[in-house]
């Protein structure tokens, strides 16, 4: 039982480092519509421009961690600028190519920058495991778990409560309604990208610490795409719920599984995927668009 | 189509004719006769890459058809291609089946593949479907690397040169005309696929489903053909690329491989043959343009050569974004303006 009960806490924590990721694809679909691919090469950058500030710079690791959030914020809105901008109104398969784009450009830029040898951040915390309900899990989880918490208290109340929140959800549902009621959506497009670029880069430098800071981490962005799909594409709350379900079940296969096969906790999340696209493709949690072709 | 200056279709046959004027029947035998050429004045690295190019249009002639054609998205193509490659060199290399035989089949067991992630198009499309091949890239490529005991693992197997009667065709010469021939008959194959009724289905279905089903068009049905036949032409195009190298590792066969072929068909132009053409020549000439300034870079800046990889993921990503910004027809269309252009001057119209 206690063995049980020491994977399941485990899975949570490691389902709400994937619900922090599934954060930033739900909150750029919310806003824009978009599926956005590059998610995972935003969470690549966020951790190496972290890795750059503390370590090559040197400055002190929470100093850094701010800088970090600053630093991503304006790249998100930086890459909607650039990039996107042109796109308004494009179908969204064309705009999702773009994400594909982006993402090969992104990996080649941070291979260009910092090489394909993995870095590691500053320890920051101990490596002593403490005890969370009977199971030993490393500082690094139960800090994933508050900063997962905090976030998605955070976005829950700003989509519901602040004027831009309801504006990102007006435009979602109808870019042109959404414009003539006054709302800018390249203001909402901007923001956005920025906020998704943000919660990229937290969960960039969390992830960061549990593994290594590679050019390999945006594969982490494909990874989570079964969390979101499972909690639904335009559900904030969704994504919490759906990261963690992953997590659990990814870590309950690897544990009774993975000494058949090896490196299944690899693929699980994407046999997850591929029968949750055929049994409930719209998720738990988000808009059921019946159609039956 | 627009035709030249006293040139009439009066006849059925006219009307379908691919090669049209006698100009075309020209062009077409001097490029055929120029291909089997290239091997008598190019150095074997040279045509190493050619015969890669033209494997990958064979490949990229399959999603072209699925995506470009059929419109169901792929992100999986490269682990079709893996397909293909593994199963030809399995055919050859542990059951001593001849290479004249381990191709088809394997673009048959490609195709099977393809067929069972096809099933996921029954009940998705657009980005949902791109998920799924995205699901299908990364099992697939999971099982080739952890089936230590067929596929080596991520050590790799190796695919040996093929053989007609006593002629083994182990030079790189040898090899491009097998190549070569392999590619006339697949774009002959692919350009009928398109202009037939399953070609026509296949379009129907990318611009309106719902219009295509109620014309009676199976769905169903056409979408799975259209994924059999595109992920065929991958498993044959990476038959062919691996038994070119000789060895075979699962690291040539990434999603962002999968990407890239997405790429050649949008730079190209989505739904043209020649569109492929252009696409995967465009960017195998960047590639290897950029690859001999690094290199000559390199004697002044030591370490430049590692750059091309990285570099050239910056440059294909940022090509992908300019071309669906400023051009989403691709390359296929300005060559047709080109080509109305030339045929119209001295007039602008």
């Amino acid at each position: 039982m206690s063995v049980i009960l020491e994977h399941l806490v485990i899975g949570i924590a490691v389902g709400a480092v994937y619900s922090i990721v599934a954060l930033g694809f739900v909150l750029i679909y919310k806003a824009t519509g978009v599926f956005n691919l590059a998610q995972g090469s935003l969470l690549c950058l966020g951790a190496y421009i972290c890795y750059f500030l503390s370590i090559t710079v040197g400055l002190p690791f929470y100093v850094s961690i701010i800088l970090t959030l600053v630093v991503a914020f304006a790249i998100g809105l930086l890459i909607e600028f650039v990039f996107l901008r042109r796109m308004i109104g494009q179908s969204h398969l064309a705009i999702l190519m773009i994400t594909i784009g982006l993402y090969l450009m992104l990996r080649g830029v941070v291979l260009i920058a910092w090489g394909v040898y993995s870095k590691s951040l500053p320890s920051y915390l101990s490596a002593e495991p403490i005890n969370i309900l009977g199971a030993n899990v490393l500082p690094i989880f139960a800090l994933s778990l508050v900063a997962a918490a905090i976030l998605f208290a955070v976005f829950i109340l700003f989509f519901r409560y602040t004027s831009i929140g309801v504006a990102m959800r007006a435009t979602q549902d109808n870019q042109q309604v959404a414009q003539s009621v006054g709302i800018s959506v390249k203001r909402v497009f901007g923001m956005s990208w920025a906020i998704a670029s943000l919660t990229a880069a937290v969960g960039g430098i969390i992830v960061g610490t549990i593994l290594s800071v590679g050019y390999s981490l945006d594969d982490f962005g494909f990874k989570v795409l079964p969390a979101v799909i499972l909690g639904g594409l335009e559900s904030v709350p969704g994504a919490l719920i759906g990261g963690i379900i992953l997590g659990v079940v990814e870590h309950f296969g690897a544990a009774y599984l993975g000494s058949w096969l090896i490196g299944i906790e690899d693929v699980i999340p994407y046999v997850i995927l591929l029968v949750l696209l055929l049994i409930v493709p719209y998720g738990i949690f988000g808009l059921k668009r019946i159609e039956r072709i | 189509m627009h035709l030249p200056c006293r040139t009439f279709n009066e006849t059925y046959e006219q009307d379908m004719a691919i090669v049209r004027t006698r100009l075309q029947w020209i062009l077409l035998a001097a490029a055929i006769v120029f291909g089997l050429c290239i091997p008598l004045f190019t150095g074997t690295y040279m045509l190493t890459v050619i015969i890669t190019t033209m494997s990958i249009i064979i490949a990229a002639l399959g999603i072209q058809i699925l995506t470009g054609y059929c419109g169901q998205l792929s992100v999986g193509h490269s682990a079709f291609v893996a397909v293909g490659a593994y199963s030809s060199a399995l055919l050859v290399s542990q059951s001593g089946l001849s290479f004249w035989i381990a191709v088809p089949v394997a673009g048959i067991a490609a195709g099977l593949v393809g067929l069972l992630v096809g099933l996921t198009s029954i009940r998705l499309k657009g980005f949902y479907l791109i998920i799924s091949t995205l699901a299908a890239q990364f099992i697939i490529m999971y099982v080739i690397i952890h089936w230590t005991s067929v596929t080596g693992g991520s050590f790799g197997m190796s695919a040996p040169a093929p053989k007609l009667g006593g002629i083994e065709f182990a030079t790189t010469q040898s090899y491009f005309y097998i190549v070569f021939i392999a590619l006339l008959i697949a774009t002959y194959v692919a350009k009928n696929i398109v202009r037939t009724n399953v070609g026509r289905a296949f379009i129907a279905i990318r611009d309106n489903d719902l219009a295509a089903e109620v014309m009676g068009i199976h769905l169903t049905a056409y979408k799975l053909l259209a994924f059999f036949i595109g992920c065929a032409f991958a498993g044959i195009g990476g038959a062919l690329a691996a038994h070119a190298r000789g060895v075979i590792t699962p690291d040539s066969y990434t999603l962002v491989q999968s990407f890239w072929y997405l790429g050649y068909i949008i730079i190209g132009g989505l739904g043209t043959i020649t569109g492929v053409f252009f696409g995967v020549i465009f960017v195998s000439a960047l590639n290897n343009g950029l690859a001999m300034f690094l290199s000559s870079l390199s004697t002044i800046f030591p370490g430049a050569g590692s750059l091309l990889a990285p570099l050239m993921l910056v440059i294909f990503g940022l090509v992908i974004i300019l071309f669906l910004t400023f051009e989403p027809r691709g390359l296929a269309h300005r060559w047709q303006i080109f080509k109305a252009y030339y045929r119209l001057w001295p007039f602008s119209y």
